[in-house]
């Protein structure tokens, strides 16, 4: 026996702001969330860049913890709070191994400030050496400094916070992520492993080592204008613009959300992955993984064609192109016909959080029976000729069902079909 | 817990690289005869740190690596590591070249690590390639093994430190056993030796520091154990549906019968005294397998060597097998190739199939003085011929994460 599955509680902490009614708010205005940056650590430190805001770690999460956490970490734990919150769940009177979490990392990660007093001691004779490192450097970094860039970061304090003990995951995707987080809660909730879930993602592409490792990547816009630097499927787009924030929802099955007479926000209807490179050696998304993770979604859900399809849109010259035609192989004439917004238009890429956030993003187009649009789309590219929802404000429309695209830089492609609460 | 339209798995392939032999034959030559892989680390100056030993990977034949300069490129020491044992695990199983690539995937425990991050950092020029962003993504040997190998099914990338291949194997299974995917190629890799990991271990306080001695220093479960060791290494097997399997005549090693997942919800490094965690990992299993404690044969334990670890995970199993945990065989062959960390918990299980294999139950070195709070039977120092049907693997990770993976021989279910 399978169980439905549905989803009872939202919390976002994005560029757009961190409630479900300002994002909203965001998205069905065509606000961009891109602004001149700039990061600590770095001389040059100058970026365009989509940060969190309206965020203040303190107000969620207790100063001795806090210390555990970087940047990242916070808006995950934030996120999951607030999605807790607007669950109405009683944490409490749940069966804690029937409780799981399923979290979309951004992975080990190490804060180069907390390192480099002991790397410049060690180095201090011009050449670093690590048995100076060894002998003068150890005392001086923080004795937790490991806890800090654990992994699983997230996924610990969520689960000592609501004593989730049962089944879960920590996945380290990039640009899946998140998707895969809601996919895996949702099957484990579906074959009767566990009753509530919380599934989300979280990530930072605007931390010193990231900025620098994607400035190397060729992948990131090197536009110079905030407001119109994220641009998918438009034929001037010349990459992503890197951000940050978190996204998580609260999984049940819908005999438990009746049972208590929860708000429902939407059902998870179909889950699918593939994986296909467009190259051997630049790996990146591709028409085949696209395909063939939504089509797997699909008739998961034993749906043909949902409503909307939220894209991708990652906004790399060739992804957009590759996820064009990826949906056309899937629907083929019909393809024209379903509304296809891209999203990271206004929050940018929050890489492994893009997932989670654009599931809650789709979930808030039920409720309002409308789709935000695809912003900074002006020029179009001819092999992007698709119904993008271009403009800046929403449309409204009847939905029922919403597909959800994703993948990530080393060829990995993950799809979730939503449907409308019944 | 097996539902009507749920399938078989079985466990066509293996491969290892481990600091006791990269291939399964020297693994298990090293594993029956109780040797230690722990040494002075050789690969980077680590004289000064507090801790200056750990299990290196040294018998690893550069013909064994790929020669292709993109494969190179994106792949580091540990992913290179989970390249070799992936493509033996491949070989051995004969899955290669699929006939239906979209039904197998690839399931992998790992993270990004840094061996070279201080140097960079001290040099301030950390990134020229435009590979770098792979390179150290957590999710790169996944992707490439996926794309070179032409497995385009479901990939997973899990990163739960100690836990993480586990985990990766136990989701792999789901994956078969609910009909997402025909096979899976899962497993994990890690190294150790790296002077950013041998930092926060050593501030943590988690490593042991019997820098005189170190082939007798992973010594779970004896009361003078310390603390863990740092290895290296990689563990890759082949799932598959079992009828698949048998139809086409593939070796078949035993079948994954059973796996769970849990949370301490406890501290972020300890276990709990009552071992609740590990004992509802190990009880849940069992559960999804349809057994008993009484039908397990072997655990391979997590076994770290560590103080809190080694007596907590005794509770769990004594709270989970009740009367049996008396009679049941643990070991924990950390003693003798350290902790894998990510890579450890895929090593581990195909220990188990082996030991399933050959019975042989391989032993705990470096027990000499018991533990009162560790009083069951670790198999001490030597290896044990002993008929073994069914085995119960452990992993528990920092964060609190544990994972329970229970396989059988094919045969004996």
């Amino acid at each position: 026996m399978r169980h439905r599955v549905v989803i009872t509680g939202l919390g976002i902490v994005t560029p757009l702001g961190c409630g479900v009614d300002c994002v909203w708010q965001a998205l069905s205005t065509g606000r961009s969330a891109v602004q001149a940056s700039t990061v600590e650590g770095l001389d040059d430190g100058a970026v365009l860049g989509a940060r969190v805001r309206e965020f203040s770690p303190r107000d969620h999460i207790d100063p001795k913890s806090l210390r555990l956490m970087s940047p990242a970490v916070t808006f995950g734990v934030a996120a999951a709070q607030l999605a807790a919150a607007d669950s109405g769940l009683d944490f409490g009177a749940l069966e804690p191994s029937r409780l799981g979490a399923f979290v979309g990392s951004r992975g080990h990660s190490s804060d180069r400030q907390d390192l480099m007093p002991a790397v410049r001691r060690a180095a201090a004779n011009g050449t670093f050496r690590l048995d100076t490192f060894g002998a003068e450097g150890l005392p001086l970094v923080h004795p937790m400094w490991l806890l800090k860039g654990l992994a699983n970061n997230v996924l610990y304090f969520v689960s000592l916070r609501y004593n989730a003990q049962g089944m879960n995951n920590n996945i380290s995707m990039g640009g899946v992520a998140g998707t895969l987080a809601i996919g895996e809660a949702f099957r484990t909730i579906q074959h009767g492993y566990l009753d509530v879930a919380f599934a989300g993602a979280y990530d930072s592409a605007l931390d010193a080592d990231r900025v620098e490792m994607f400035g190397a990547s060729g992948l990131v816009t090197k536009s110079t204008d905030p407001a119109t630097a994220s641009r998918p499927f438009d034929l001037r787009r010349d990459g992503f613009v890197p951000a940050e924030g978190a996204g998580f929802v609260v999984l049940e099955t819908i005999e438990s959300a009746h049972r208590r007479g929860a708000r429902v926000y939407g059902e998870v209807l179909g889950y699918g992955c593939s994986t296909a490179p467009a190259s051997p050696s630049h790996l990146g998304p591709s028409a085949r993984g696209f395909a063939g993770a939504l089509g797997a979604a699909l008739a998961d859900a034993s749906v043909d064609r949902p409503d909307v399809v939220f894209a991708c849109g990652l906004a790399t010259p060739s992804s957009d192109v590759e996820e064009t035609a990826g949906l056309k192989s899937v629907f083929g004439g019909l393809a024209s016909i379903i509304p296809v917004p891209a999203i990271k238009s206004m929050t940018g890429n929050t890489f492994a959080a893009s997932g989670a956030i654009e599931a809650a993003a789709a979930l808030l187009s039920f409720r309002e029976q409308a789709v935000p649009p695809t912003i900074n789309l002006t020029e179009p590219d001819p092999a992007c000729d698709l119904d993008y929802v271009v403009g800046s404000g929403a449309r409204s429309m009847a939905l029922e069902t919403i597909a959800l695209n994703n993948a990530n830089l080393a060829g990995a492609h993950a799809a979730l079909v939503l449907g409308r609460p019944r | 817990m097996r539902g009507s339209d749920e399938r078989r798995v079985a466990v066509t392939g293996i491969g290892a690289v481990t600091p006791l032999g990269s291939t399964i034959t020297s693994l298990w030559a090293a594993l029956t005869a109780g040797r230690s892989a722990v040494d002075y680390i050789r690969r980077i100056d680590a004289s000064t740190f507090p801790t200056t030993f750990g299990a290196e990977v040294r018998d690893l034949d550069a013909d064994r690596l790929p020669k292709d300069p993109t494969l190179l490129a994106l792949l580091d020491r540990k992913n290179l590591f989970g390249w070799v044992a992936a493509s033996d695990a491949l070989a051995d199983s004969g899955l290669v070249p699929p006939a239906r690539p979209d039904r197998i995937g690839v399931s992998i425990g790992t993270e990004s690590r840094r061996p070279d991050f201080l140097q960079q950092l001290a040099a301030g020029d950390m990134y020229t390639n435009a590979h770098d962003h792979l390179r150290y993504s957590p999710f790169v040997l996944a992707g490439t093994l996926a794309s070179r190998h032409g497995l385009s099914g479901p990939q997973l990338t899990v990163s739960t430190a100690c836990t993480s291949s586990t985990q990766a194997i136990g989701v792999a299974f789901q994956k078969i056993k609910w009909g997402e995917a025909d096979a899976m190629l899962a497993g994990g890799c890690d190294s150790l030796i790296d002077p950013l990991m041998l930092t926060g271990f050593s501030l943590l306080g988690a490593l042991s520091k019997r820098n005189n001695d170190p082939a007798h220093a992973s010594r779970p479960f004896d009361l003078h154990r310390d603390g863990f060791v740092l290895g290296e290494g990689a563990g890759m097997l082949v799932l598959e549906e079992l009828d698949q399997a048998q139809a086409r005549g593939a070796p078949i090693y035993g079948e994954v019968l059973g796996y769970a997942s849990t949370s301490n919800a406890y501290r972020i490094t300890d276990s709990p005294a009552d071992g609740e965690g590990a004992y509802l990992s190990m009880k849940h299993a069992l559960v999804d397998a349809g057994l008993q404690p009484g039908h397990i044969g072997y655990i391979n334990a997590h076994g770290t060597s560590t103080h809190q670890n080694d007596k907590s995970e005794t509770v769990a199993i004594k709270r989970c097998f009740g009367e049996s945990a008396k009679r049941v065989p643990i070991s924990s062959t950390k003693s003798m190739m350290g902790h894998l960390v990510n890579a450890g918990g895929a090593v581990e299980l195909i220990i188990c199939l082996l030991t399933i294999g050959h019975n042989i139950i391989t032993p705990t070195i470096n027990y000499e003085v018991p533990d009162p709070e560790c009083d069951l039977d670790y198999v001490p120092n030597v290896a044990r011929h002993q008929q073994v049907d069914r085995a119960l693997s452990n992993s528990f990770g920092f964060g609190g994460i544990n994972a329970t993976v229970v396989v059988g021989r094919m045969n004996g279910s």
